[in-house]
């Protein structure tokens, strides 16, 4: 029987777990917001001392962290390969989709040990500052919210930066185009279109709900305040579907396109 | 009427057949109806100019690029984006994306190597000391000239049945192009595989070839076997009158010529003794027939298609 033959999945999967240890890309993810988080609190306790005290801080003032996290490894997963600069990987004898899918799937795998040490960053830095309770006390919801928080962000930007050239590019662009059509939109006088905008952004089903659902739970829990209204589990969830989706037609789309 | 120059080769077991292969950019053919056969075990040579579609044709047996219509098979398997017919193939690429140039050598010849099960690792070794591979330099830190050599090794390492190369001694001092050459005899010694070269250096592959492709602005002008293109193709030498002006290119298919007006130089496709006739019949003193070398015949068989 014939030894050339392509490899499987997970062993293609090893190996882009791999290139991306080697390059490095792994290495700067693991260290870059323990070292910012840790930075920040340190500037923080040295130039306004209490300035980021009690839970508020503890649990919300992780997000923006979990959500440069999320975002940013998502386009560095392809660092240095836009779609013109993959050569070499389409000449690998594995499916373009599926080759395409490897790597953002090896982005997310380090994408939890990197969560994990930005979890015992924050924890040591709520330690130090001997008020680490209400990390203690929000649960298992806290961590949770920022992993699917991280996931999500980090697909639709792997997503982005898999099938278009200059990811920063639509970024900004994209966000140009939405804020001429809602400037539009209001200088029309169309509240509804505000609305159904709004409801791709805020709860019951929005974006910013699964993003930052987690964490206002884990926060009323906390401040024994009544938990907001409307699931947000399964919203988090969904959006992590609707996230992974997108990678998948970026994938096909690369696909489609050799 | 004149034999026409092949385009077709006999049926036989073939390791590349394309069927109507066909690329267009835009408005652009750079690959029309292109008909290739390759049978198993040939060293066929992939010969024409710059931007004749020689590298289109080779991403498209890869499947790193989707014909506009045709069909290709390469060791049995349709070619298509999916994997397979990589698993089959070794390529070495006229230009290089990538691979990774942050990587040192060694590590990059390791992850290549994950990805095809028939990786032999002794024969790894033994290339990399014959090219005399460091690896513990970075791939983007090597000459044009190491940097081949590496693409070679991961070519060949997996013993595929199809080799691609792409300007394979582009780059190459001589005493490496010499080295190649006799990794590459070597190589098809030990292993029996089906090779198509694609080179401008066509006299350094000329000893290996079995079958020449001519490519000419993305149609295929010839496809032959070596022995017959150089059996059937040959430059005469006339001696004629001043004011000769046969009307022979309905009898003969006259590829080239050049010289003076009173000593012809015609390069002509077809059975010299037959081709000698009729040019005698026509007033000529046919003073010499030479054969050509294959630099010499796809040069002349592309002027034949820029006269067109």
């Amino acid at each position: 029987m014939s030894t050339h033959v392509v490899p499987g999945f997970a062993a293609v999967l090893r190996l882009q777990i791999h290139l991306l240890w080697k390059s490095r890309a792994a290495l700067f993810l693991l260290l870059m917001l323990p070292g910012a988080l840790l930075a920040t609190a340190a500037a923080a306790a040295y130039w306004m001392p209490g300035a980021f005290a009690g839970p508020e801080f503890e649990l919300m003032g992780l997000l923006p962290f979990v959500i440069l996290m999320g975002g940013a490894w998502g386009i560095l997963v392809w660092r240095d390969e836009p779609p013109s600069m993959r050569g070499y990987h389409r000449s690998l004898p594995v499916d373009v989709a599926a080759h395409h899918l490897a790597r953002v799937a090896a982005g997310a795998v380090w994408l939890l040990p990197a969560l994990l040490l930005f979890f015992a960053a924050g924890i040591f830095v709520t330690a130090l500052r001997g008020d680490a309770g209400a990390v203690t006390a929000a649960g298992p919801t806290l961590w949770l919210g920022h992993l699917l928080t991280a996931l999500i962000l980090y697909g639709m930007m792997a997503a982005l930066a898999t099938a278009v050239e200059k990811p920063l590019s639509w970024i900004i662009w994209g966000y140009v185009a939405l804020a001429a059509i809602a400037m539009l939109v209001a200088m029309a006088g169309t509240p509804d279109t505000f609305r159904w905008a709004g409801r791709l952004l805020n709860r019951p089903y929005g974006l910013g709900w699964a993003v930052g659902g987690g964490l206002e739970i884990a926060r009323a829990r906390v401040t024994a305040q009544a938990p907001p209204a409307g699931a947000w589990f399964p919203v988090a969830l969904g959006w992590l579907f609707v996230s992974t989706l997108l990678v998948f037609a970026a994938a096909h789309w690369r696909r489609m396109r050799t | 009427m004149p034999e026409p120059i092949p385009t077709t080769l006999p049926a036989q077991d073939l390791a590349v057949r394309t069927r109507g292969l066909t690329k267009r950019y835009g408005r652009v053919e750079a690959v029309t109806g292109l008909d290739l056969t390759v049978p198993e075990g040939a060293f066929y040579l992939l010969l024409g100019p710059n931007g004749a579609g020689k590298t289109t044709t080779f991403r498209m047996l890869m499947g790193m690029l989707r014909p506009t219509s045709g069909s290709a098979e390469v060791a049995g398997v349709a070619t298509s984006p999916g994997g397979q017919v990589r698993a089959r193939m070794g390529f070495v690429p006229e230009h290089q994306d990538g691979p990774y140039g942050w990587m040192r050598t060694g590590d990059l010849i390791r992850h290549h190597a994950g990805y095809f099960p028939a990786w032999n690792d002794a024969y790894a070794r033994r290339l990399a000391d014959a090219f005399e591979l460091r690896p513990d330099v970075r791939y983007g830190e090597l000459s044009k000239g190491q940097a081949r050599r590496v693409q070679l090794l991961m070519a060949l390492a997996h013993t595929p049945p199809v080799l691609l190369l792409d300007e394979p001694t582009d780059g190459l001092d001589p005493v490496a192009r010499d080295t190649v050459q006799a990794i590459l005899a070597e190589h098809l010694a030990e292993y029996p595989t089906t090779v198509i070269v694609a080179t401008h250096l066509v006299y350094e592959m000329e000893r290996f070839a079995d079958y020449v492709g001519v490519l000419g602005a993305g149609r295929l002008v010839a496809q032959v076997e070596r022995a017959t293109l150089q059996a059937q193709l040959r430059r005469y030498v006339l001696d004629v009158a001043e004011d000769w002006h046969p009307q022979l290119e309905a009898e003969l298919p006259l590829l080239r010529q050049n010289g003076t007006p009173r000593e012809r130089r015609w390069t002509i496709w077809g059975a010299e003794e037959d081709v000698t006739r009729r040019l005698t019949s026509a007033g000529a003193n046919v003073r010499s027939v030479s054969a050509l070398n294959l630099d010499e015949a796809a040069l002349a068989l592309l002027s034949r298609k820029e006269d067109r």
